[in-house]
């Protein structure tokens, strides 16, 4: 059971914007795809929850092709948080929570009970009631958020995978409440969930994953733990500018100075 | 003078005639409580002295003024079914834009008879009407000394105009005001083409039919002798000098000469029996001073 | 919104009380508009003994019936419409007569009573035009949202603008078939551009409404893939929506609700706009409650237009759209009012 892209190639206007790229997100692990701006990651995640179809190879979910699965199968599967943060009317935090609810309808009553305790994890929890587009920045992320893993929890088979694609969750959030997030994203992983997620904080991703993808103009050029993938040497000639990899003793973690 | 007499006998002979062949006007109908949709209907009845039957009336109905105290069923062309069947008419008589056609379908369906008047723009035409309307709210006799002692003579009298006078018509322009700064034109099978033709004159629009906005070419190409124009839309557009400084009418013989004939609308284009003095009206302001202009060409 | 709790039941309990509020009004007035009118009728004096005369028989069953009916039809077909183009947009501006999709049902309905008399029968038209109506509202539709994808989202002012020019569009076409034509239907343009119930009968209400209930039933299924868009075209996909397909459903369906209403009533402006603002008001965004609440509201608020329109100058009747404008643009004026800040 995976969600992985196999050899896809992504052109637009004859320019590879992706170009063959082999994924693996294994659930239990969280995956982070790391690489300047223009490096094909957000194509990539969308190549991965199917939005975008890749120009040659394909995209296998537990084994089977992608686009065979129906659109609601694909959602009652995998949960995608996209940069999205607008609605034009006046829904409530609540009422954005229920949609995730919307692929099991049909399958079970909404769990409140999930619902809250998640908003709470969120530190959202107080804001139930008010108008989403009245919400900053981070809170709107924060219920994204919630929205997402709340959409991963619906009554499944037992064999089928369940995968969490994150785009730049914690962009606008602020120290404490990125740290949050990125823990709950390490107990979704804990839970058996496959995550794919897109991060600039060097730190953080070597810090939260398991795996780092180092992309460059569409290519893979590193993969492995953050251990073996982050080095001063590709960091410094990836981003084109001088970055430091060290073991703070400490800390006992590695530290990314640039 | 034999001309006049068969003339005179000819009008007659299609008046009747027409009159008899429509079927709408020997219906026979209950004329006590009569709702009017068409202003010509409304002074018709009035003439025949039926007002007094005459329950309601539409927005075009303002002549003779008793008709403006009726109550008002509405533009003729958008009555209100139940609005016409509340005052409980027993007779619905009404030009042939008479509408929705919805609508009168519905006050047929109430019980309530509808008659529609043909029209037809010409001093026939109107004849035609007054038998019509005459027969149907049992007043022939009315309709006919109307027809004999006011409508024939005046027919004779312009025929009589035309003929002195001699020589080539004057070519004329029915103008409906100025809409979005260029006037609206009477071209064919229109109400002041039928006015134009009755008081014996020529139509400058030919070229179509309807009612069209005219450019500033085409009216200095056409280049009439006269216009015709309704009060309301010399007032409209700021009295008759201002009008004639239009620079789609500033150019034309007409406005040179400041030969403008203003009327009430409805009396120049409702095609009652006013129209017909409408047109002797014309006629007489035409030929009357025409030999100055007339040896001026 | 301080006095709503955080448990989904009770939002919904309240939902529900102002759905059946309006089910009610909507039922009252229905009776109301029935009864009120020139002649003094009502549908109870058929129900007892005493039938009246025949010609108020007539007036009830053949004039105000269908007219009633037809008013309330066209009013939720309008409102749930606008209602469906605004979560469709993602735009809270969006009303059928404002965005120029009520101006395409006229062009069409106009095209086909000038051309189609020389082509079809004339019993087949009062089918023909009210499909012609259709087609046309579905082509502004459609242009709007190629236009709108094209151009990234539509911002208030843009959909605003793009409508100025659609509607100008549309004026365009009448005056066009206006010229070409003399037929004496096309005297009464007034009528496509103010609206009117007066010509509603047994024979032109049927069709309208079968299509208007087949519409609006199709909108009212989609309303809960209509909330999820709101979350954007991605989310919603990634939340298992076929966008395309529900896209596609939801031009079609508007058109063919507008279309319907178009071809028999003209143009009603306003009712799109003003009503599905006013049932967010009482009860929130979500669509499954908004489509619905709309249905209802609109129904209701347009018999009463039709009922001032047709009763306040008696015996003569206004235009409904001057009625609805007049309650309407008010209302629109405090809208972009209170939209713009945002």
């Amino acid at each position: 059971m995976t969600l992985a892209t196999h050899n896809v190639t992504l052109s637009i206007d004859g320019k590879d914007i992706v170009s063959g790229v082999d994924l693996v997100i294994e659930p239990g692990t969280v995956t982070a795809l790391v690489g300047p701006n223009g490096a094909g990651k957000t194509s990539i995640l969308r190549m991965l929850s199917g939005e975008t179809a890749p120009s040659s190879g394909f995209v296998a979910l537990d084994d089977w092709p992608l686009k065979e699965f129906s659109l609601l199968d694909q959602a009652r599967r995998r949960s995608v948080m996209t940069q999205h943060n607008h609605v034009a009317f006046d829904f409530s935090v609540t009422d954005i929570l229920e949609l995730a609810w919307e692929p099991f309808r049909h399958k079970a009553p909404f769990p409140a009970e999930l619902a809250q305790s998640l908003c709470q994890q969120c530190d959202i929890a107080e804001l139930r009631d008010r108008v989403f587009n009245t919400l900053s920045g981070g809170e709107r992320q924060r219920v994204q958020f919630a929205r997402a893993l709340l959409q991963l929890r619906g009554p499944n088979d037992d064999d089928t995978g369940r995968y969490l694609i994150l785009d730049e969750p914690t962009s606008s959030l602020d120290v404490a409440h990125e740290l949050d997030v990125l823990r709950m994203t390490r107990d979704a992983a804990r839970a058996d969930v496959g995550v794919c997620i897109v991060i600039h904080d060097l730190n953080l991703a070597a810090r939260f994953c398991d795996r780092i993808v180092l992309l460059e103009q569409g290519r893979v050029i590193a993969g492995g733990s953050p251990n073996e993938c982050l080095t001063s040497a590709r960091l410094t000639s990836l981003y084109n500018t001088p970055i430091q990899v060290e073991w703070h003793t400490a800390l006992d973690r590695m530290v990314i100075h640039s | 003078m034999a001309d006049q007499r068969f003339f005179l006998a000819f009008a007659m002979t299609v008046a009747l005639a027409t009159g008899t062949q429509a079927t709408a006007c020997d219906e026979s109908v209950d004329p006590s409580r009569i709702a009017v949709a068409g202003g010509s209907v409304t002074e018709i009845l009035f003439a025949l002295g039926a007002g007094s039957s005459v329950v309601a009336a539409d927005r075009t109905s303002n002549y003779p003024a008793e008709a403006l105290e009726l109550p008002s069923v509405g533009y003729v062309r958008a009555l209100s079914a139940e609005g016409v069947l509340s005052l409980e008419p027993t007779l619905l008589i009404g030009e042939d834009d008479m509408g929705p056609p919805e609508v009168v379908a519905q006050i047929e369906s109430a019980g309530v008879p509808t008659v529609v008047i043909p029209e037809v723009h010409s001093a026939i035409g109107i004849i035609d009407k007054v038998h019509c309307i005459g027969q149907l709210v049992g007043r022939e006799q009315a309709a006919t000394e109307l027809v004999n002692e006011t409508l024939l003579p005046m027919m004779a009298a312009i025929e009589r105009a035309a003929g002195d006078a001699g020589g080539d018509k004057p070519r004329g322009a029915v103008l409906l005001g100025l809409r979005d700064g260029a006037p609206l034109g009477a071209g064919l099978d229109t109400s002041g083409d039928g006015l134009l033709s009755m008081a014996a004159a020529t139509n400058v629009f030919v070229g179509f039919s309807g009612w069209k906005p005219v450019s500033m070419e085409a009216m200095i190409q056409a280049d009439p002798d006269f216009f015709v124009i309704p009060e309301r839309g010399v007032n409209d557009a700021g009295g008759l000098d201002a009008l004639l400084e239009h620079p789609a009418l500033r150019l034309t013989k007409a406005a040179k000469n400041k030969r403008v004939v203003t009327m009430d609308g409805m009396m120049m284009l409702g095609f009652g029996p006013r129209t017909l003095g409408a047109a002797n009206t014309l006629a007489l302001s035409l030929y009357g001073e025409s030999d100055e202009h007339a040896s001026g060409d | 919104m301080p006095g709503v709790s955080a448990v989904p039941g009770t939002r919904y309990s309240k939902q529900w009380i102002v759905l059946v509020a309006l089910a009610a009004t909507a039922i009252g007035v229905f009776v109301a508009a029935a009864s009120l009118g020139a002649i003094a009728v009502s549908p109870l004096d058929l129900l007892s003994e005493r039938t009246g005369r025949a010609m108020q028989r007539t007036v009830l069953v053949e004039i105000r019936l269908p007219r009633v009916l037809l008013a309330s039809f066209v009013g939720a077909a309008l409102a749930v419409a606008g209602a469906s183009l605004q979560a469709l947009f993602r735009n809270p501006l969006a009303d059928p007569g404002l965005i120029g999709v009520s101006g395409g049902a006229a062009v069409g309905a106009i095209a086909m009573i000038v051309f189609g008399a020389s082509v079809a029968a004339d019993t087949l038209m009062p089918y023909l035009v009210p499909l012609s109506a259709v087609a046309g509202a579905s082509a502004v539709t459609l242009f709007l949202y190629v236009f709108s994808r094209r151009y990234g989202n539509f911002s208030v002012t843009t959909m605003l603008l793009v409508g100025i020019a659609l509607n100008a569009l549309a004026q365009v076409g009448i005056g066009a078939f206006e010229f070409l034509s003399d037929d004496t239907q096309l005297r009464t343009l007034v009528f496509w551009m103010m609206g009117s119930f007066g010509r509603g009968t047994w024979t032109t209400v049927l069709p309208s409404v079968a299509v208007i209930s087949l519409a609006v039933a199709v909108l009212l299924t989609d309303a809960r893939r209509l909330d999820i868009l709101q979350l954007g075209e991605s989310d919603a996909r990634n939340l298992g929506v076929d966008v395309d397909a529900l896209k596609k459903r939801i031009i079609l369906a508007s058109a063919a609700a507008v279309g319907a209403g178009v071809a028999v009533a003209g143009i009603v402006v306003f009712v799109g706009l003003v009503v599905p603002h006013l049932v967010r008001m009482l009860g929130g965004a979500r669509n499954p409650y908004v489509l619905p609440g709309s249905l209802l509201l609109g129904g209701a608020l347009t018999a009463i237009a039709d009922l001032v329109a047709r009763t306040v100058v008696l015996p003569a009747e206004l235009p409904v759209g001057l009625v609805t404008s007049a309650l309407g643009a008010p209302f629109f004026l405090w809208l972009i009012a209170r939209t713009r800040p945002q």
